[in-house]
């Protein structure tokens, strides 16, 4: 049997329901944002490294220009650190879906029971395809519909139809999903490439490196080289060395970009229900006052008392635990399985991650308990005789300067003036409320800043591309033919031939960058429009002069403006002056020269390899037809293309990725909205309780019910609003942080983080609104309360 | 019973309470000496702001004396620390509020098993009969289990002399303790009182109600902080 002292603990905590629901909803909601946050991490982490070790990612890829036997693969398996190495073949098709092409990338496996690089994995349907039936990577559905059982008609690159039976899904877990690139992918067997018109041997070779997280990207760079020497001896130029980042899958970079916001909110948030809970349990005590005297005068040591009410808090906590965890592994599957489709992983199932079910035991009984003992602590200390005189009458407002100054304030009308004053009656309240709201509000208006910088950011990075589509071409040609072919499609304003390759930095100490993709433009480009940030851009006619995007100084932190760049391009190497930087479009560092020069390395002056085509649609018109127009312009000229993209394809690359950031931003805002909200209701109501005396004396002495609710409806709105400006100067250093630290993670250089007009107003619409709607209740309560029982109350 | 049979439970010598207020130091207790024997049923009276609350703060250890010697019980109050003065009021003292100051989310029993569960005293099933028992005392037994906002303000009020009673003190000291009551709720609470008294328990009460401080053996008179009449004939300032 619990002893009469825990008893009351029971009783008040379901006497008081009102009060409860807000504690406890204070804690929940703390220990809910640090448990889903921190859950949904733990499970993506989980998924993650389930998708990269069943992915066996390559160490790099090396693409020949022209298809190599099979048995050539066999002496690269065998030098000195290779680990695994597969052949496969990548060709560019199209793809019909509804009445649009799309791009598709075809890849042929050669062995599809014993696959030991890039691994592909059985989802839906069949495996593996017949001859003549084609698996999509599962994340196509994000860009187009094509039902598994369905045929589909392809387009080769001469110009043919053929049609084949999209026969499954398949899953390549190392590989990014289809929006990303704005790509489909496919998978078939050579038997059914070959039937397609295409070489059955292969043109790519994937390694994995022995021990490749371990021996960094410069040896396992040195290692591609040989496999790049191996071929080449055996006559197959190689075009291209991919080298992803060792050791973590592509969606890395995007997962911590999201945990870096979901880490810092969940804190934020634990920060904001701390003072609520700190600022509840203050008003809890300062309610009790009369009956810690009363404990206190039939016996009670201040200890017994104080034990009493963190026992209350203790209570409230393991509420909140009741509540909060379900909720927050719910919360924490749908966002893990939000996320894991965003970026084509597998959902993780609905599990207590045990790393966030510590989390929330600490956090949600530590928090409490921490907030609330200064509060304890003090409303315990209380003297029996001061906590027996309390009457919930302020007795020692007036004296300091604040009040001096509230008090000097003239012209209001008497319930604003009364309201103002009572604003800052209990100061330390005042702070705690404030302290709650503000900082919500500060959360609140970072992320709308954070948001307006991402959409900034997005709309420089858009007006780089200054082309409507963009034709890569199977073989490089004469630039003026494919030009001039171009030229003749209607609305066409601008066509330029670019070059494309890939170059080494051989450094000062002798050691090699990663691959470096270089574009060749013509002098006085018009189908981008680079923003220089360092230098300047390349002039016509310039000789060796290179631009580079500044994400490069990331991996080439020496390079400076002026400096003597030596690069290796196909195998020549010439010294080039590094006349400017330049914001980067991708995530990619890239370098710029002039086609001239990048054609007098690699050997094709005067040819272009992709055509970038800038046009005046006509009403209606969509960069889609621009392409279909430009592609069939080329291939009448005799020009076999392998691939367009439009812009609208790019946009929806790059647009994926902070639409995503922005969506969980905005959800983000709303639930700290609704933190907020409960905060003021709280208090308001606590305030109200708290004064219930004072209501009844001013309906003593002739106050109505409107002039009652005028009053503390003002009290709610002025709180609201220095909430709000509190708020709103703290959200200018934190915007800079939190864009600092997402843009790092997801570009590798800071977001720009000016505050959002639009949202901070819209944030005082909202603080004030939700002032409006936490005061109305209390303040109609307020104006209910009997004269004759409120007096009497003691 | 002759006064020099009976010992005294309260003794004060020149007790001075004083308050620092904005307006300055503000004297509430102006050298008070003061005599209570066990057994005594005695009312101080007087105007408000004359002292009373004072005097009975300072006695029951919730206030301490600025100078001067309180001795209540044989325990020297200038000597307790202020953390040993819950359990010596818990059991030496029952205090009675003129608005009865029942934890309103606790029932009536529960109420009275409270001093009894902060002192440690006895078994769970002890404090439950003795506060029965208490209950039964004061006409109360039947109302046990109901929360104290929907009992009367009598009933509250025994209620109150009940939990003053549960650690078995012996002395009782009441603030008021029939300013909230009507007339014949006010005699009964009066009438508990007596039987309390000639049981020999002290109960000191601060009371307005000149009547009912005449029907006391004993009426002390304060007048601006100093005792003009000690009930025995004289006065007892210094």
């Amino acid at each position: 049997m619990i002893g009469v002292r825990w008893r009351k603990v029971l009783r008040d905590l379901t006497h008081l329901r009102s009060r409860t629901i807000l504690v406890v909803a204070s804690i929940a909601i703390g220990v809910v944002a640090v448990g889903t946050t921190t859950g949904a991490r733990s499970a993506l982490d989980r998924s993650l490294a389930d998708a990269y070790r069943l992915a066996q990612s390559s160490s790099f890829a090396v693409y020949t220009a022209e298809p190599f036997d099979p048995e050539l693969v066999e002496p690269i398996r065998r030098i000195r650190g290779v680990e695994v190495a597969e052949g496969r073949r990548t060709v560019s098709v199209r793809i019909r879906t509804g009445e649009t092409w799309r791009d598709l990338q075809l890849t042929a496996i050669p062995d599809w029971e014993d696959q030991h690089v890039d691994a592909l994995l059985p989802h839906v349907g069949a495996w593996p395809p017949d001859r003549g039936e084609l698996l999509l990577e599962r994340s196509t559905g994000t860009l187009a519909d094509l039902p598994v059982g369905s045929g589909a008609r392809i387009e080769l690159p001469d110009g043919r139809e053929e049609e084949i039976r999209i026969a499954g899904l398949a899953w390549e877990p190392g590989a990014s999903p289809a929006y990303y690139f704005g790509r489909l992918s496919g998978y078939v067997t050579f038997e059914t490439l070959a039937d397609l018109g295409f070489d059955e041997r292969f043109q790519e070779v994937r390694v994995r490196a022995a021990d490749a997280a371990a021996i960094g990207p410069v040896t396992i760079r040195a290692l591609a080289d040989a496999v790049r020497l191996r071929l080449e001896r055996a006559g197959h130029p190689v075009t291209f060395i991919l080298q992803p980042p060792a050791g973590s899958h592509p969606a890395q970079e995007l997962l911590d970009a999201v945990f870096v916001i979901l880490g810092g909110l969940g804190a934020l948030s634990l920060v904001v229900s701390g003072f609520l809970v700190a600022n509840t349990i203050g008003v809890v005590l300062t309610q009790q006052t009369r009956q810690i005297g009363v404990m206190k005068a039939v016996g009670a040591a201040r200890g017994a008392v104080a034990l009493l009410y963190l026992g209350l808090v203790a209570a409230y906590a393991l509420l909140a635990l009741a509540i909060a965890i379900p909720a927050a592994m719910l919360l924490g599957f749908l966002l893990s399985g939000f996320v894991a489709s965003l970026v084509n992983l597998d959902a993780p199932g609905l599990t207590l991650e045990p790393a966030a079910l510590l989390l929330m035991l600490g956090v949600g009984l530590l928090v409490p308990l921490a907030a609330g003992i200064v509060p304890v602590v003090r409303g315990t200390g209380v003297t029996v005789q001061a906590a027996l005189r309390y009457t919930g009458v302020a007795e020692t407002y007036g004296h300091g300067l604040l009040d001096r100054l509230v008090a000097a304030l003239r012209g209001l009308p008497r319930p604003a003036l009364l309201a103002l004053r009572n604003t800052f009656r209990r100061k330390g309240r005042l702070l705690l409320t404030l302290a709650a709201l503000a900082f919500g509000s500060a959360v609140a208006m970072t992320l709308f800043s954070v948001r307006d910088g991402l959409r900034r950011e997005m709309t420089e990075t858009f007006s780089y591309f200054a082309f409507n589509v963009r034709v890569d071409l199977a073989r490089p040609v004469r630039s003026e033919a494919a030009i001039a072919a171009v030229e003749r499609v209607p609305g066409v304003t601008a066509v330029e031939g670019w070059q494309y390759g890939s170059a080494l930095r051989l450094r000062p100490d002798g050691s090699e960058s990663g691959t470096l993709p270089i574009f060749g433009l013509p002098a006085e480009v018009r189908t981008v429009r680079p923003r220089v940030e360092q230098g300047r851009w390349l002039l016509p006619d310039e000789g060796r002069a290179l631009v580079a995007t500044t994400n490069l100084l990331r991996d080439e932190p020496d390079l400076r403006i002026g400096d003597q760049v030596r690069l290796k391009i196909r195998g020549r190497t010439a010294d080039w002056t590094l006349v400017g930087l330049i914001r980067s479009p991708t995530m990619e560092p890239t370098l710029y020269m002039s086609d001239r020069s990048l054609g007098e390395m690699t050997g094709a002056l005067g040819r272009t390899s992709m055509v970038a085509i800038q046009a005046q649609l006509p009403p209606g018109g969509t960069d889609a037809d621009l392409a279909v127009a430009a592609r069939a312009a080329l291939e009448e000229a005799g020009i076999d293309v392998t691939g367009t993209s439009t812009l609208g394809d790019i946009a929806k690359t790059v647009g994926t990725l902070f639409d995503t950031l922005i969506l969980i931003i905005t959800a983000m805002a709303f639930l700290l909205g609704i933190v907020g909200a409960l905060g003021l209701a709280g208090t308001m109501t606590m305030n109200v309780v708290e004064r219930s005396r004072e209501i009844g004396i001013l309906r003593a002495v002739g106050a109505g019910d409107r002039a009652i609710i005028q009053v503390v409806l003002a009290e709610g709105l002025a709180i609201g609003f220095l909430a709000w400006a509190v708020g709103a100067l703290l959200a200018i250093p934190l915007a800079m942080l939190l864009a600092g630290a997402i843009g790092e993670a997801l570009l590798q250089r800071p977001l720009p983080a000016s505050p959002s007009v639009l949202g901070f107003a819209l944030w005082l619409g909202v603080v004030l609104f939700l002032a409006t709607v936490g005061s109305l209740l209390p303040a109609w309560r307020a104006s209910r309360l009997p004269v004759r029982e409120i007096l009497a109350y003691e | 019973m002759s006064e020099e049979a009976r010992p005294a439970i309260i003794e004060l010598t020149d007790v001075v309470k004083e308050y620092r207020t904005d307006a300055g130091p503000f004297r509430a207790l102006d050298g008070v000496s003061l005599r209570i024997d066990a057994g005594e049923l005695v009312a101080i009276v007087g105007r408000s702001g004359s002292g009373k609350s004072t005097l009975l703060n300072i006695v029951t250890a919730i206030d301490r004396a600025t100078s001067g010697s309180v001795v209540v019980a044989g325990t020297e109050l200038g000597g307790l620390a202020e953390r040993q003065t819950p359990r010596w009021r818990g059991t030496t003292v029952g205090v009675i509020f003129q608005f009865f100051q029942l934890l309103p989310t606790l029932t009536i029993l529960e109420n009275v098993i409270l001093p009894m569960d902060f002192a440690g005293r006895g078994s769970a099933r002890e404090r439950r009969e003795r506060a029965l028992g208490l209950l039964e005392s004061v006409g109360l037994a039947d109302q046990a289990g109901k929360l104290p906002l929907s009992t009367s303000g009598g009933q509250q009020q025994r209620a109150a002399i009940a939990r003053a009673l549960a650690n078995d003190p012996p002395l009782l000291v009441a603030d008021e303790p029939t300013g909230n009551l009507d007339s014949a709720t006010a005699e009964a609470v009066f009438s508990l009182f007596r039987e309390l008294a000639a049981s020999g328990k002290t109960v000191v009460m601060v009371t307005h109600d000149s009547e009912l401080a005449n029907r006391t053996e004993r009426a002390i008179r304060m007048v601006d902080g100093r005792v003009v009449d000690d009930g025995r004939g004289g006065s007892a300032t210094a």
